[in-house]
């Protein structure tokens, strides 16, 4: 009992440091996004960005991981603060898919900022909206 | 005629009494190696007080006005408080159009680079030659501190350091002042009231000197190439409070209810 105690203490401050290591002020793109799209509120597909403003562009890498996307281009209008990120990715049989999203993000201040719009892969196309965790 | 010859003399008499009270400044204190002590003299008590501006700008002769907070009084001078790149100075505007309520130093985050010289609550240096280090002890922010080595170790390489508030800092003295070096900042702070932002390339270069027992020249070089299309360079002035101590503050106390970090 006590041991379950220690361990949901430890989960506790270990997700405090997490949120509050991941608070940060500089660039609103820097930092990993969590979210989805789809095409329907019922058919969506998990997203996670990690952006970084590196001092001439912003990087980004769709669903980090073995299958992940590197962002060919991301494109930010800070006077609307409008995004566009596009991608060239391949589908479940390993055909060639281009990846277009196009976004606004919202509530800037916030550090759990948003972006939502219109995500295109290949011949699909949905809404998405991912938030900065 | 007679009004104007007067006058004449009551200006000069003013003036060279003025003289003599600037003449008469109390020489900055020294310790016996010669080097300006940037703490209390000898044997006495106090701390660095008020600063003279509200906010750091570039220093280019032109008076950009500001409130307390940091806030312009016309938004429009924005351009001339730093050489921003696009990003930056959307994100300055932002802040400045919503009164910087989302200032993180509300949610009694520490106060990082330049502005930690511009707190209500002051601050004071405790130089320890002996150990090769100066610590800098603040009186807002929960009494926060921060180490400046001076020992000659050469400043850390960004990507060596983990991240954070106040950087990792190295100094040396050149004649009477002392050039502070720091880089490893994180991003969760404002480096200044009215919400300059930054990355995590920043570098700052500091340089104290205290020409007089009463007053601590602050000049700062903001070197951030991720947020700035050049460096810049702003300070201030700040006064000392003599014979008194700085009083226990903690921020905490007087938060904004909601922690949201």
């Amino acid at each position: 009992m006590r041991g379950r105690a220690v361990r949901v203490c430890c989960l506790w401050a270990c997700l405090g440091v997490v949120a509050a290591a991941l608070a940060q002020e500089g660039h609103p793109l820097t930092g990993t996004w969590f979210g989805d799209w789809g095409p329907t509120a019922t058919e969506r597909h998990r997203l996670t960005l990690v952006m970084k403003w590196d001092g001439d562009k912003v990087t980004c890498v769709i669903n980090p991981g073995p299958d992940s996307i590197t962002a060919a281009n991301v494109v930010v209008d800070v006077s609307k603060w409008t995004v566009r990120i596009e991608a060239d990715a391949k589908d479940a049989a390993g055909a060639p898919v281009h990846v277009a999203a196009e976004g606004r993000l919202e509530d800037l201040s916030s550090n759990h900022r948003t972006i939502t719009g219109t995500w295109r892969q290949g011949a699909n196309t949905g809404a998405f909206k991912i938030t900065r965790d | 005629m007679k009004q104007a010859a007067l006058l004449a003399v009551i200006l000069g008499v003013w003036g060279t009494s003025m003289t003599a009270v600037v003449g008469r400044a109390t020489p900055a204190p020294r310790w016996p190696n010669g080097h300006v002590r940037l703490g209390p003299p000898q044997g006495k008590t106090g701390y660095w007080g008020a600063a003279s501006a509200a906010g750091l700008v570039e220093r280019t002769g032109v008076k950009i006005a500001m409130n307390a907070d940091g806030l312009l009084v016309n938004l429009s001078d924005a351009d001339r408080v730093a050489p921003f790149k696009p990003w930056a100075k959307a994100v300055y505007e932002h802040r400045q159009r919503s009164l910087l309520q989302h200032d993180p130093l509300l949610r009694c985050l520490p106060p990082g680079g330049p502005r930690q010289f511009q707190s209500l609550h002051g601050f004071q240096f405790i130089e320890q030659p002996e150990l090769g280090r100066l610590l800098v002890l603040l009186g807002g922010g929960n009494r926060n501190w921060r180490v400046i080595d001076t020992d000659g170790r050469p400043l850390a390489q960004a990507a060596e350091v983990v991240n954070g508030y106040y950087g990792t800092s190295v100094g040396r003295w050149q004649g009477d002042t002392l050039v502070v070096e720091s880089v490893g900042f994180n991003e969760k702070f404002w480096f200044t009231s009215g919400g300059l932002p930054h990355t995590e390339a920043l570098h700052l270069t500091e340089r104290f000197s205290r020409p007089d027992l009463n007053t601590l020249e602050y000049d700062v070089t903001v070197d951030d190439p991720r947020t700035y299309t050049r460096p810049w360079t702003g300070g201030w002035t700040v006064l000392w409070v003599p014979d008194k101590d700085m009083q226990e503050y903690f921020c905490e106390e007087h938060a904004v209810p909601r922690f949201n970090r």
